[in-house]
């Protein structure tokens, strides 16, 4: 750790949003109707993830951290298409969870616009499967 | 805004002797995705890939052997990280799967140039 981020640690106030230090998760459901490759869907997973966090690295500093510090778990989902993401936003709005969905900037496979992926967390696992519980793996 | 033409690349390269299933690689690749990410906070190179899109590719090398030599060529200026697995899932605990890269464009293309798409 350097000068500064040791400095900036002591003075730094502690993260409120996060109480207890249960099991911290990402989660990324992928919408099959696109048929995308597994290149394409790698890709676009990754994109999911790399904006969740750092947008919950703002929102949720205290799960980011809990996450990163247990070996960034994730799990891939899956569902048939995309009329179940606004469901699972909305919830995700309501319990605070911190979300990102991916449009297709349209370069490669799929049209532009295509909502490829919804990445929810890093948040508390138990959420999450209330959440996502029902959905298949991919 | 910088244009896609020059700016910053990701790559994500997977590991084909293990025949991971899809959602396997794709959660490799964002664990990959991330560590780059990370080891490249507080840069003007992930500044300006994420205003040039957060352009990635996903590539595929034969095995170990070839990702560490490829890990050996990464030049000044570009971002390593590769991801060793858990083991909770398909491969033993310690499975180099995914090695991920960030750089300039030019830098990267030339460091990938031999690689296929995945």
């Amino acid at each position: 750790m350097g000068l500064r981020s040791f400095l900036h640690r002591l003075t730094a106030p502690h993260s409120t949003n996060r109480v207890s230090d249960a099991p911290v998760k990402l989660v990324c459901v992928v919408n099959q109707s696109l048929k995308m490759g597994k290149g394409k869907i790698a890709a676009q997973v990754g994109h999911a993830s790399v904006q969740s966090f750092l947008e919950a690295g703002v929102s949720h500093p205290g799960h980011v951290e809990a996450w990163l510090a247990s070996g960034q778990k994730k799990i891939c989902l899956k569902v048939p298409d995309e009329s179940v993401f606004e469901h699972l936003t909305e919830q995700a709005k309501q319990r605070e969870v911190p979300f990102h969905l991916v449009q297709d900037a349209g370069h490669t496979q799929i049209p532009k616009g295509s909502m490829t992926v919804l990445a929810l967390g890093p948040y508390d696992e138990t959420v999450l499967d209330g959440l996502t519980g029902h959905l298949k793996l991919l | 805004m910088v244009s896609m033409h020059d700016a910053p690349t990701m790559a994500l390269v997977v590991r084909q002797d293990l025949a991971l299933t899809t959602g396997k690689i794709a959660a490799q690749c964002a664990h990959a995705a991330v560590d780059v990410v990370r080891a490249a906070r507080r840069t003007r190179l992930l500044e300006r890939w994420r205003a040039g899109g957060s352009r990635k590719v996903v590539l595929a090398v034969e095995d170990l052997e070839g990702m560490k030599e490829l890990h050996a060529t990464v030049p000044n200026g570009c971002y390593a990280s590769l991801v060793t697995d858990a083991g909770r899932t398909e491969v033993p605990a310690g499975t180099i799967t995914v090695l991920g890269l960030m750089g300039p464009r030019r830098a990267m293309d030339t460091l990938v140039r031999h690689l296929e798409a995945l």
